[in-house]
């Protein structure tokens, strides 16, 4: 169970997307044809039901989290993040955002290899060895059965190519 | 030809090694692939279909079926063991699969997974041989209203799998449908949301999405503390599936099988739906409701019994009709064509043999099946023992292959990431991650559906309640939502004097 | 010496790692993508024609498909790629033709695509249920004109081939202002679109004839006319020139091969050769005709020919309906 201002926060960031989509996207980002014979034909139809229902929602969450009474904070959840949690996370989220840059000019192969150490690492590395030797063999295996067997072209980079 | 005779000709035809070969080996390459995640059923069939160019008919058209129906139920094999669905079908099985592969009862959850795959299977091949000409012509009635009120009626599966707020389930399921009009427009052909780039106009592929709102978040989660899984115990996942479990579970099993023949019978709606219908109506009349999504064995039965029932009846339309219901019978049409077999009516009159050699041969593959799925278990349950400091990153790096590979796009690898942090925020603020993917799939075809019956009718409503079907629609979802209403209530009071006396006990024990 | 060794080893290692560069094309395997799904038409008809090829082409073909925005996701991809040759494009008349002229806002154009053979041709059929009482092609116009809006007709989307197509045949019989006389429904395919005809939910369906032959043949439905020069075998329908408007002729599928703007002339080179070999082979022809297509392998100056003059065609038509999406 969510703390009750947690559920207040999250009340708001629903009613927050709902007016962001209802009165930026909508708006901006949804081509109207010229000929549109009637209104419930057109493209910005469903995303606006889809919009205000969710603003709706937003609303009562929100209600919700004011008037009903809150969880005594011994089993709401703790939704801080400590330190090394903090750490260990923002470390993954720049491994994959590195990851994803480095797949076209590295190749999926060599990039996955790093993956999975750099990750074996973050969670302490209490098997090395055999965290090494899987992060060799296993997107080698999964290179030469993606290519081979099942016919598709596994991005290889543009440094070292493997057969 | 007699019937006798034709069932004797087609008999002869699939009682041979031959036959029975491509059937095994179909089922086999099935499994295999299904429980690759990437590797969908239909990237196994399509795969699959070059090399029935050089077979006979019958061997190449039972190898492509065998490649369906192993690719179905090895979809679920993944979805209980790492938490990423095989197939889109086996989302559902991931639900209650996959707790109890936490608990250590991974062996448990797959045989049940297997067993019911079976049954429905068997029970939906059953319905093609017997029902064919009638189901078919059950779905030669459903145009686009009646899709409109199915689909408007599956909807209120949402608020089966909700979990502890409906609320919020309704929040997820308006962002699954939002992120579903991504793309060109259907009717006018315009731009949707696609911010100008060319990766968005097709829209956002659903395994991507899947994987990253299912598979991403365990895996970030694990990353963040992985101190607080050492103390799981989590091996042992041999134990055998006990009978008292299997025997609680058939009506469900049945159940579901029905909602998967009739689901299937429906050109356009696919297995994923039809697992999560069965699912909702499992868990609404189980007495072990409360179990739902915790780890609950019947919840894995009532998925995979909704998403193979739709394998036999999902050639209804092909076979009577000639039509397809899915894109995985679009491909078996065309490995008809490529061997100048006529799918559809004209098929059981020159061809009267295959079709019955088809009809044995299907329900042989029940049976092979489970002797295949059983040996695919005992290989696949050791990852269950695989410690999760080599797991996980390796769960990851599966992804990431496996997503490039479903449509060669590197741009799928980036939504998959970005879709896992948003379904580890939806984790972290408690909303439930089946309601968006049932609404990302069911939003396209409720928009398109609700948009082809204006056009028919020129923009008047009432052809919203044009015949028997769609009023019988209409009918079934307001009982559902009558009902989901008052247990909603229900569940808030109990949710509130809860609240309430724990409060008063902690106030009592600070005095 | 030692300065001469070292060269020497780096010269022998780059030699080696060179070797493929300097060896003919292809030293690897070569990419095909398939822009749209598995199973359907284009699919097929790659995947028959890969088949036929690799006893052709000394390096194995990677058939892919990369869906998505009728076509636009792949062809985009090819693009995009390195004009060595290992990345090519099965290019149809949807994604190179009739998108391209309805839609100004597509994110490649048909320049951006070097041709080096077109294939197969598909002619275009135009087919109702077997109850309709739609006899003849002249029936369906008189009620067309007699009726606006009362004639509903199934496409495989905004901007394919049966969209357009219904709309030229209408217009070839010289129906006015098509876009209030009949109701377009768009569908996921030309399956689905087929199946609207044959739940009633659609009147008519103007495309690929090889979709609709085995409707045909089982009497389901009832084929009204064809775009082909001479009748076809698997339907006995009136050909335009019969019906008087042999304009229609151009109204014709395809399927064919491109590379991005700057393929190499090598590559153009070997493509022509080795499609001249690999349509003959008997096991893609049987695929191909059984299909209701006809095999018409085009050199690559015919076929960019083809393809401009088919685009001319379907401009002019988009530009006179006032067809063009916004």
């Amino acid at each position: 169970m969510l703390s009750r201002r947690a559920e207040l926060f999250v009340g708001l960031g629903v009613i927050g997307m709902a007016a962001i989509l209802l009165w930026l996207l909508i708006p901006g980002y949804i081509t109207i044809p010229r000929r549109v014979p009637i209104p419930a034909l057109s493209p910005a139809f469903w995303p606006n039901v889809i919009g205000w229902t969710m603003l709706l929602c937003g609303v009562l969450l929100t209600a919700r989290a004011v008037t009903a009474p809150p969880p005594p904070d011994s089993i709401a959840d703790d939704l801080r993040f400590t330190r090394p949690e903090l750490l260990r996370v923002g470390a993954l989220a720049v491994v994959l955002v590195t990851a994803y840059i480095a797949l076209p000019i590295v190749g999926m192969v060599w990039t996955c290899m790093i993956v999975y150490f750099l990750m074996v690492l973050m969670t302490g590395a209490k098997r090395p060895i055999w965290g090494t030797v899987i992060a060799i063999l296993l997107p080698l295996v999964l290179f030469y059965f993606f290519t081979k067997v099942a016919g598709v072209a596994i991005p290889q980079g543009r440094i070292v190519r493997l057969p | 030809m007699t019937f006798l005779e034709a069932l004797a000709a087609g008999f002869a035809l699939v009682a041979q090694w031959e036959s029975i070969f491509f059937l095994s080996l179909g089922v086999l390459v099935g499994v295999f692939a299904g429980a690759i995640p990437g590797m969908s059923a239909t990237m196994a069939v399509a795969l699959t279909l070059p090399f029935t160019f050089a077979l006979t008919p019958i061997s190449g058209i039972l190898l492509l079926l065998g490649v369906y129906k192993g690719g179905i139920f090895g979809g679920s094999i993944p979805a209980i063991l790492i938490k990423t669905p095989g197939t889109p079908a086996s989302s559902a099985t991931a639900m209650d699969g996959y707790p109890l592969a936490e608990q250590g009862r991974a062996g448990e959850a797959l045989s049940m997974s297997l067993y019911s795959s079976c049954i429905a299977d068997f029970i939906s091949n059953m319905a093609l041989i017997l029902f064919a000409a009638w189901l078919a012509s059950f779905a030669l009635n459903f145009g686009p209203p009646e899709m409109f009120t199915l689909i408007v009626f599956s909807l209120t599966i949402i608020a089966g799998v909700s979990g502890d707020s409906l609320i919020k389930g309704i929040v997820a399921a308006t962002l699954g449908l939002i992120l579903a009009t991504v793309g060109l427009d259907f009717i006018g052909g315009t731009e949707r949301l696609t911010f100008g780039t060319v990766e968005l106009r097709g829209g956002i592929n659903l395994v991507p999405m899947l994987i990253g709102l299912f598979a991403i978040p365990e895996i970030i989660a694990y990353i963040r503390n992985p101190a607080a899984r050492e103390q799981r115990v989590r091996a042992l996942g041999h134990a055998a599936l006990k009978w008292v479990d299997f025997r609680r579970s058939l009506k469900s099993i049945f159940r579901g099988s029905a909602i998967g023949v009739f689901m299937g019978a429906i050109p356009g709606i696919g297995a994923a739906p039809s697992a999560f219908l069965s699912y909702s109506e499992a868990r609404r009349n189980s007495p072990n409701r409360d179990n739902f999504g915790k780890g609950e064995l019947e919840g894995v039965a009532a998925a995979e019994a909704g998403n193979n029932g739709v394998a036999g009846a999902t050639l209804i339309p092909l076979l009577a009709l000639g039509i397809p219901g899915d894109i995985i019978t679009a491909i078996i049409i065309g490995a008809f064509m490529i061997h100048d077999l006529t799918p559809g009516p004209l098929l059981f009159q020159n061809n009267a043999q295959i079709v019955y050699a088809l009809f044995l041969g299907l329900m042989a593959s029940s049976v092979i099946l489970l002797v295949v799925g059983s040996i695919a278990i005992r290989v696949f349950r050791y990852i269950a023992d695989i410690p999760p400091d080599l797991l996980f990153p390796a769960v990851m790096v599966l992804c990431i292959f496996g997503v490039y590979a479903i449509n060669n796009s590197i741009f799928d690898v980036a939504l998959m990431l970005v879709m896992g942090v948003v379904g580890y925020i939806m984790l972290i603020f408690r909303f439930p991650a089946a309601p968006f993917l049932i609404a990302f799939i069911l939003g396209p075809m409720l928009e398109n559906s609700f948009r082809q019956a204006l056009l028919m009718s020129r923009g008047s409503p009432e052809i919203f309640v044009r015949g028997p079907i769609t009023i019988l629609f209409w009918c079934l979802t307001i009982l559902s939502v009558v009902m989901i209403i008052r247990a909603t209530l229900r569940a808030a009071r109990l949710k509130r004097e809860a609240a309430r006396s724990a409060s008063r006990l902690e106030a009592q024990s600070k005095t | 010496m030692k300065k001469t060794l070292t060269a020497l080893t780096l010269g022998a290692a780059t030699a080696a790692l060179a070797v493929p560069a300097l060896a003919e094309y292809p030293t690897r395997p070569i990419q095909m993508i398939v822009p749209f799904g598995a199973g359907g038409a284009t699919d097929i008809s790659a995947r028959a024609l890969a088949t036929a090829l690799n006893n052709v082409v000394p390096q194995p073909m990677v058939v892919s498909n990369r869906t998505g925005a009728g076509g636009a996701t792949g062809s985009v991809a090819v693009r995009d790629a390195d004009g060595d040759g290992y990345t090519l494009l099965f290019a149809r008349v949807g994604s190179h033709t009739v998108n391209p002229a309805m839609n100004p806002n597509l994110p490649y154009t048909i320049d951006e695509f070097r041709f080096v053979g077109v294939y197969e041709i598909n002619p275009v059929a135009c087919v109702v249920n077997s109850n309709s009482d739609f006899n003849t092609i002249e029936d369906l116009i008189e009620r067309v004109t007699n009726d606006p809006g009362s004639v509903i007709f199934s496409s495989a989307g905004v901007g394919s081939m049966p969209h357009i197509g219904t709309m030229m045949v209408l217009d070839a019989f010289g129906v006015e202002d098509i876009a209030d006389a009949v109701i377009h429904i768009p569908t996921e395919g030309d399956g689905a679109a087929l199946t609207a005809v044959l739940q009633g939910t659609s009147d008519i369906f103007c495309g690929s004839a090889s979709p609709a032959v085995p409707f045909v043949e089982a009497g389901q439905m009832r084929p009204l006319l064809v775009t082909s020069s001479e009748r076809l075998d698997a339907m006995d329908a009136p050909t335009v020139a019969e019906a008087g408007v042999p304009e229609l002729r151009a109204l014709v599928g395809w399927t064919g091969i491109a590379g991005p703007a700057d393929l190499s002339d090598e590559a153009a080179e070997k493509w022509g050769e080795w499609l001249a070999e690999g349509v003959q082979d008997p096991e893609f022809q049987r695929i191909l005709t059984s299909g209701g297509s006809v095999i018409e392998l085009m050199s690559p100056e015919d076929s960019v020919q083809f393809v401009n003059d088919a685009y001319e065609t379907f401009r002019a038509v988009v530009v006179a309906l006032d067809l063009e999406i916004d």
